[in-house]
């Protein structure tokens, strides 16, 4: 054993490695420790981004969001709410990639909020639409309608609303046709109603029909075309409750009696305030049809 | 009528746009007189007159297909469509007041309205048969015409004495103050498509002087996107929506409800001056129809612009006859068994009504048994119990102070009562783990991250260490380039700690600080080696 300069600095390092070693495992047994070395850790964008989209169940098979056909039998629609804990364990499954050592768990623990933040962070910039500041995400709720109407007409519009009627689905985290006659809607909020409804395009002129006849109604409800100004909060075009017009029809032929029916509208409507004008503009809010909205209440949601 | 722009989702109706030229002839007069007295004291009266013909050409005798921006109940549909009126959308929001149908001097006082030259009619099957035809514009009169380009000589119009068109009507309504002609670019010899409709049906169906201004409007929609569109935008990811548009268009509806249970058949027509021959009042009086030799006719030809035909079927296909059959519930199996006094059926009705179902289940050691199993979907009544797995969500959403699982086991949850397995969270860690698998980019994205951090931990924690053992020796790191001339030092006086074993000599000091940094580098990296081969947390011992 020589005593060069190198030979002891050789020495000296054996020992400085043991005390390495025992540096980092006093470290990562400590998750502090971890944690304020990766305070500023920054998630990737494709991992958060990926998870994101996890996040709203997608790519996962039918077969694990229902177990059960007899649960969504055709022509169904179901409420539900999305149990956090799933979504944890689907989220922290697909984090557990190259999760081999206690090392691994340790740092996956330490690094695991800035994960679900960014995921999280995604998920809100997405509810806010692209426009305005990322939502803060409530719980996470939605439905399944499993009938004809999904794959008959494409061009329908969705509408969700909470208990105080704050509209959900604008935008939603996701609504999207998973099969073609079912729709899976995702909101982040409690649905409390779910409003169907034709686009604008298609909306109809028309007038009710007798439900138990089928025949032809006499009677048309009205609607308001502006706010009366003793109802400011009523808006253009919903109904007045209890304004009824008759429909007056030629003799025989299904033949609508135009100008007969407009006026009787229009008398039906002054006295009310509801209208500042009767135009062809009016008349036709009043001859669209009411009857393409449906709208289905989740039972178990109460105020 | 407001001007602001409408909000997402809304229609905006517009009684009339009217355009700014009708279709037809224009002459444009400019004239200019000049008057007054000229150097000489001579007068001057100069008077100069320019004139320009100038014609706005408009749909007349056929419609571009392109105009018709869609029609409603659709072409050939069959559904539950016996309570609306039939209706034809336009791209262009003038269209239907383009021309007029001379309805203000049919009625006493000037209308109110703005007539359409366009109606919807409503034909059923069992109405009297109407005819339709092609035929050249020519045999719209009763006067002979041309009937090619190059043709010297007239042919009589084949139109039938008692059949009334347009220049019947023309004569009828206006008299002799407008007469029934062909604008520029129009020919005898052009080809339309008209229908001859029964002078009595025509009457029944028709809609009135007074009726007609009612039929059109024009509409605004401020689009807002279907269910197929949202769809589209979801998998196209974050960042792209509020990318609405709003559209005009002018609309026509018919003024007959279809009939049930048979097919009905709907006709655009131009109804251009032929007020006269409408209804007269509100209760649809029949207008007394002559030709313009005074005899009655039994027939009326009109221009068919577009026609299209649907049949009316069962109220089940349609959107709110589907939609009021749907049952609805929450997400759970429908089968709870009646409330009973049994242990059991307690056991699986509260098991069903979280949303569980029971499925067997294949234990890796080759047994098989049945286990509860629930989606991420649960019924909307069902408490969801917060424990184990489940983190504490903190205020943004993201679990707080719980460790990752390491295995999907741990995720199990065993019932000793019923001595059955809830197999929910397992079975979603594991999934949740093979489709990160499956990705290969992800998994490579999230390893790199991960190898990142674990790099960035070493880095902090071998820095703080050899800080603390090297003291402040270590603060020279990186060396300069050339040793600065005059003292030959680079081990500054004042940052040698005070514990430094006495004075040391520049070359041995030099020398070694050299050997110190390179074997610390080559140390770091055996470490990591070390670590990658490490498991389990049992640390090596080092030689």
């Amino acid at each position: 054993m020589s005593s060069t300069p190198a030979s002891h600095t050789s020495v000296q390092l054996k020992s400085q490695r043991a005390f390495l070693v025992a540096a980092r495992r006093a470290a990562l047994s400590s998750p502090q420790r971890l944690a304020d070395i990766h305070a500023d850790t920054q998630v990737t964008i494709e991992v958060a981004a990926w998870l994101a989209r996890l996040k709203a169940l997608m790519g996962v098979p039918f077969a694990y969001l229902v177990p059960d056909e007899e649960m969504l039998p055709p022509e169904s629609l179901r409420f539900f709410q999305v149990d956090q804990n799933w979504l944890y364990c689907l989220i922290d499954g697909a984090y557990s990639v190259a999760r081999v050592t206690t090392d691994d768990v340790a740092h996956d623990h330490a690094v695991a909020p800035h994960l679900h933040a960014a995921t999280n962070h995604l998920v809100a910039r997405r509810l806010a639409g692209g426009n305005g500041l990322p939502k803060k995400i409530l719980q996470i709720t939605g439905f399944l309608l499993r009938s004809g109407v999904v794959s008959g007409w494409p061009g329908m519009k969705v509408q969700c609303q909470d208990a105080e009627g704050k509209v959900l689905s604008d935008p939603a985290l996701r609504i999207e046709c998973i099969a073609p006659d079912i729709l899976l809607c995702l909101v982040s909020g409690v649905i409390a109603k779910v409003i169907f409804q034709l686009p604008p395009e298609s909306l109809q002129m028309g007038i009710d029909r007798d439900s138990d006849t089928g025949k032809l109604s006499p009677t048309k409800e009205l609607r308001s075309t502006i706010a009366p100004p003793d109802k400011p909060d009523l808006k253009p075009g919903t109904f007045i409750h209890g304004c009824k017009a008759p429909i007056f029809l030629r003799d025989h032929s299904r033949t609508l009696k135009v100008n007969a029916t407009a006026s009787a509208m229009r008398s039906a409507l002054a006295p009310l305030k509801a209208i500042a004008d009767f135009t062809p503009a009016e008349f036709g809010v009043e001859m669209s049809e009411g009857l393409q909205m449906v709208t289905f209440s989740n039972d178990a949601v109460h105020k | 009528m407001a001007t602001q722009p409408p909000q997402t989702g809304t229609v905006k109706f517009v009684d009339a746009y009217a355009p700014i030229l009708e279709a037809g002839e224009y002459l444009i007069t400019v004239e200019q007189s000049i008057s007054g007295k000229d150097s000489n004291g001579a007068t001057i009266a100069e008077n100069y007159v320019h004139a320009r013909r100038l014609f706005v050409q408009g749909e007349r005798f056929s419609l571009d297909p392109s105009e018709i921006a869609g029609v409603f109940p659709g072409n050939l549909n069959r559904g539950d469509h016996d309570n609306v009126l039939p209706q034809i959308c336009f791209s262009r929001k003038t269209l239907p007041w383009e021309r007029d149908p001379g309805i203000s001097r049919m009625l006493k006082e000037p209308p109110t309205l703005r007539a359409p030259w366009l109606a919807l009619l409503v034909f059923f099957e069992d109405d009297a048969p109407i005819v339709g035809q092609n035929v050249k514009l020519g045999e719209l009169a009763h006067v002979p015409y041309k009937p090619d380009p190059n043709a010297t000589t007239t042919v009589p119009s084949s139109l039938p004495a008692y059949t009334a068109s347009y220049a019947d009507g023309y004569a009828a309504t206006f008299g002799k103050d407008k007469q029934w002609e062909l604008e520029a670019g129009q020919h005898h010899w052009d080809i339309c498509r008209v229908i001859d409709i029964p002078v009595e049906l025509f009457s029944t169906i028709a809609p009135s002087c007074t009726d007609l201004g009612w039929l059109a409007h024009a509409r605004t929609i401020s689009d807002s996107r279907g269910v197929a569109d949202a769809a589209r935008s979801s998998s196209a990811d974050e960042q792209n929506a509020g990318d609405a548009a709003s559209d005009d268009f002018s609309l026509v509806f018919a003024n007959r409800f279809p009939e049930s249970n048979a097919s009905t058949t709907v006709h655009l027509v131009s109804l251009e001056g032929m007020a006269a021959f409408l209804p007269t009042d509100d209760n649809g009086t029949p207008a007394h129809i002559q030709t313009i030799a005074k005899q009655d006719a039994t027939f009326v030809r009109l221009v068919s612009l577009y026609s299209w035909s649907f049949t009316c079927e069962e109220p089940k296909e349609s959107f709110s006859g589907y939609l009021k059959h749907v049952n609805v519930g929450p997400l759970q199996r429908a089968d709870v068994p009646p409330d009973k006094a049994t242990t059991e059926d307690q056991i699986v009705r509260q098991a069903l009504a979280m949303g569980y179902t029971a499925l067997d289940h294949d234990t890796r050691y080759g047994d098989r048994t049945v286990s509860w199993y629930h989606g991420p979907f649960v019924p909307s009544a069902a408490p969801i119990p917060d424990q184990e797995p489940s983190p504490p969500i903190g205020e943004d959403g993201a679990p707080t102070g719980i460790a990752p699982l390491a295995t999907a086991d741990e995720a199990l949850r065993y019932d000793p009562t019923t001595g059955m397995f809830d197999v929910s969270y397992a079975a979603s860690w594991q999934l949740g783990r093979l489709m990160a698998l499956r990705d290969k980019s992800f998994s490579l994205a999230l390893m790199t991250w991960k190898r990142m951090n674990t790099h960035k931990t070493f880095a902090a924690i071998h820095r703080e260490a050899i800080d603390r053992q090297f003291g402040a020796a270590l603060a020279l790191v990186p060396l300069p380039p050339e040793p600065p001339r005059g003292p030959r030092s680079f081990l500054a006086p004042d940052k040698i700690a005070p514990t430094a074993r006495g004075p040391v000599r520049e070359t041995t000091a030099r020398r070694a600080a050299f050997q110190l940094v390179g074997n610390l580098e080559s140390l770091f990296d055996s470490l990591n080696a070390d670590r990658d081969g490490e498991s389990n947390g049992s640390s090596k011992e080092v030689k």
